[in-house]
């Protein structure tokens, strides 16, 4: 190779060089600048009126003395991905009427879609059921998960349509925006409007967990055990037949002894 | 043949209460009343009429891992006899269960524990009994403690998490029911670790400690200010020796759950306690062994000005996120936003004077010592180039 050429590309890698240092000095000055005189990089505390309100969702603050006693899993920490607009307005515990089953109900609003209970099909009319992933809206046939958190809902569905898309979504969400702007009449209107899809008689308890069962638990890849459990479920019995039940002693131990 | 259905279910029966948990409590499982049927499933709860959210979950199988596992839900929720279980009062964790302290033969309770801390600072009863104002602010058990997993140890050097069965066995030389040994196992190498990592333990203590309108109920300051110190920057920066609350409150020779005010002669931070309390010696490691008087009389908690400091710290990150909104230009109003100098005192004002003069000597001398080094670098690498091309060394 000859001299010259040599040396104009000793001097071109000299000049890169001496290029790519004064740009790295350049950022690590912009670096230290940074770090020694802007404002400390502490994430600002979330405000509270940006925190999403307690009924909309499961989740919990982590436990820090956090009045949470039993916590000892993350489970409580999941929440229904993709919720539906009723659960945004409603949230997951929505159910506070019924002393003796609110509890119950809001449990399931984890794995049924709302429509699967409080839309009741006409006479002569079929729905089918299915598990719809919560992520992806896709069907699941096989169960992954146990007592309910499966990241996956029991929708009804009919000619290949998911019945659990809300007719009104603009109001729903219109509504929940200027709710505040609203006479109480107005708040009336709009609200009868929003659940005119909405059966005034839900379906029951006692529909579902009996022998002839409004949801086919086989169907909906139970198996039999479950299928059997869940169609002789002691709470609907307890809840239909007493105010109060009383929990029997005789398997207590302390009672026992004390006898 | 009727007879025979009969002697059958008898016998049935006979056999199920022979293998019954009854005869063999230390065995029994936790849910002898099926609670789990219910709780079991994570979406149980319920919004109040305060809008409160109560989450009734328990994960049986964890829960039976647990430092309560052996104790049945009954024994705490004692009040709970129906369904629904309305009216239930709050677990009084003073009740006496059915486990036995082997230490005394006697039933066990933590009612010994809640009497000495209901004595200390933090206690909702005054000397005389009374409860005190405000007492709805002082924590109660669960706000500190909740319902840990057991974490054993196999080794006492390593601390490895799990069962080392060469020492159960051991145990079970003497001892021969398996799971009481393995749960005595369970228990002691479990409270040889710190129950929470320092950090945690801060956080803990200023979530309470740093409520501004609670501490003023008390006729306390915040303690935020920790966070300007020393001790927390170890903590920050995960020395696993570094201070936190307790290590001072109550270090060895005191209690975590008898804190006494600092002005109480049995408190850890009383100034006749403080050099002791500062050296550490008792402990597992000293931490100013050579504490004198004047050493132990610096403040841990800086107050006065540099309360100050750290409001305006707080006033600062106020305005990020004013500027972060678009509510405020940058630079806007800075000058409004300083202490106003005649809320302090003048040695307040010359101490923070000469604490800005230090702050700003220090980020002068980092900063120019960095760039000037660089800059040396940077010229030395011209120079050398130069003077290699001068001597002809390509």
């Amino acid at each position: 190779m000859p001299e010259t050429k040599k040396n104009s590309i000793s001097k071109l890698i000299g000049t890169l060089f001496g290029l790519f240092l004064i740009c790295f000095i350049l950022v690590n000055l912009y670096a230290l600048g940074t770090f020694l005189y802007s404002t400390p990089s502490v994430e600002p505390v979330p405000e509270k009126g940006n925190m999403p309100p307690e009924k909309f969702s499961k989740t919990i603050e982590e436990p820090l003395g956090a009045d949470h006693f039993h916590i000892l899993d993350e489970t409580v920490y999941s929440d229904v991905e993709n919720a539906p607009i009723c659960l945004a307005c409603h949230g997951n515990f929505c159910h506070v009427k019924n002393e003796m089953l609110r509890s119950f109900y809001n449990m399931h609003t984890f794995f049924l879609a709302c429509e699967t209970c409080h839309l009741r099909p006409s006479a002569g009319e079929k729905l089918f059921f299915r598990w719809f992933d919560d992520k992806t809206g896709a069907v699941v046939e096989e169960l992954v998960g146990t007592d309910g958190n499966y990241g996956a809902k029991i929708v009804p569905f009919k000619n290949n349509q998911r019945l659990d898309t809300f007719p009104k979504e603009a109001l729903a969400l219109d509504y929940m925006k200027f709710k505040d702007t609203y006479t109480e009449d107005e708040k009336k209107r709009i609200q009868g409007e929003l659940m005119e899809h909405i059966d005034q008689e839900p379906i029951t308890c006692e529909e579902c967990h009996c022998k002839e069962s409004y949801l086919n638990y086989a169907d909906l890849g139970y198996t039999f055990v479950r299928s059997f459990e869940l169609s002789r479920i002691e709470i609907v019995k307890i809840s239909k037949e007493y105010e109060e039940f009383h929990l029997p002693t005789m398997f207590d131990p302390s009672v026992v002894k004390g006898k | 043949m009727k007879s025979r259905t009969n002697i059958m279910g008898l016998a049935i029966i006979l056999v199920t209460l022979a293998v019954c948990p009854l005869t063999a409590p230390h065995l029994m499982a936790a849910d002898v009343e099926n609670c789990d049927l219910c709780h079991k499933y994570s979406g149980l709860g319920r919004i109040d009429e305060s809008g409160k959210k109560h989450l009734f979950y328990v994960n049986d199988s964890l829960f039976q891992q647990s430092v309560h596992g052996k104790v049945r839900c009954k024994e705490c929720h004692s009040e709970i006899e129906k369904y629904p279980h309305t009216n239930t009062k709050k677990v009084d964790c003073a009740t006496v269960c059915h486990l036995i302290d082997p230490s005394t033969g006697e039933n066990f309770s933590h009612a010994t524990m809640i009497e000495k801390y209901e004595l200390s600072v933090h206690g909702t009863k005054d000397a005389e009994g009374n409860l005190k104002e405000h007492a709805e602010d002082l924590a109660a058990c669960i706000y500190c403690h909740e319902n840990r997993i057991y974490q054993p140890v196999t080794g006492l050097a390593q601390k490895d998490q799990g069962v080392a069965q060469e020492i159960l066995d051991r145990c079970l030389g003497c001892h021969n029911e398996e799971q009481w040994a393995r749960t005595f196992y369970n228990h002691f190498t479990h409270r040889l670790h710190q129950r929470r990592t320092s950090r945690r333990m801060v956080e803990l203590c200023v979530s309470c400690h740093e409520d501004t309108e609670r501490m003023a109920r008390h006729g306390l300051t915040v303690t935020g200010t920790f966070h300007d110190t020393f001790h927390w920057q170890g903590i920050k920066y995960g020395d696993p020796n570094a201070p936190n609350c307790i290590t001072c409150h109550a270090p060895v020779g005191y209690f975590s759950h008898q804190i006494m005010p600092k002005n109480d002669a049995r408190s850890a931070i009383h100034r006749d306690n403080l050099v002791r309390t500062c050296a550490n010696l008792d402990g597992l490691q000293t931490c100013h062994p050579s504490a004198t008087p004047s050493f132990a009389q610096g403040k841990i908690h800086p107050a006065d000005f540099k309360i100050g400091v750290f409001e305006f710290k707080m006033k600062g990150l106020d305005r990020l996120r004013k500027i972060t909104r678009g509510e405020m230009k940058p630079f806007q109003e800075v000058r409004a936003q300083q202490p106003a100098p005649e809320e302090l005192t003048p040695l307040d004002y010359y101490q923070g004077l000469i604490l800005q003069l230090i702050k700003y000597f220090y980020l002068m001398l980092i900063g120019g010592l960095i760039s000037f080094m660089i800059l040396h670098q940077v010229l030395d690498y011209f120079a050398t180039r130069r003077e290699m091309k001068e001597g002809g060394m390509h």
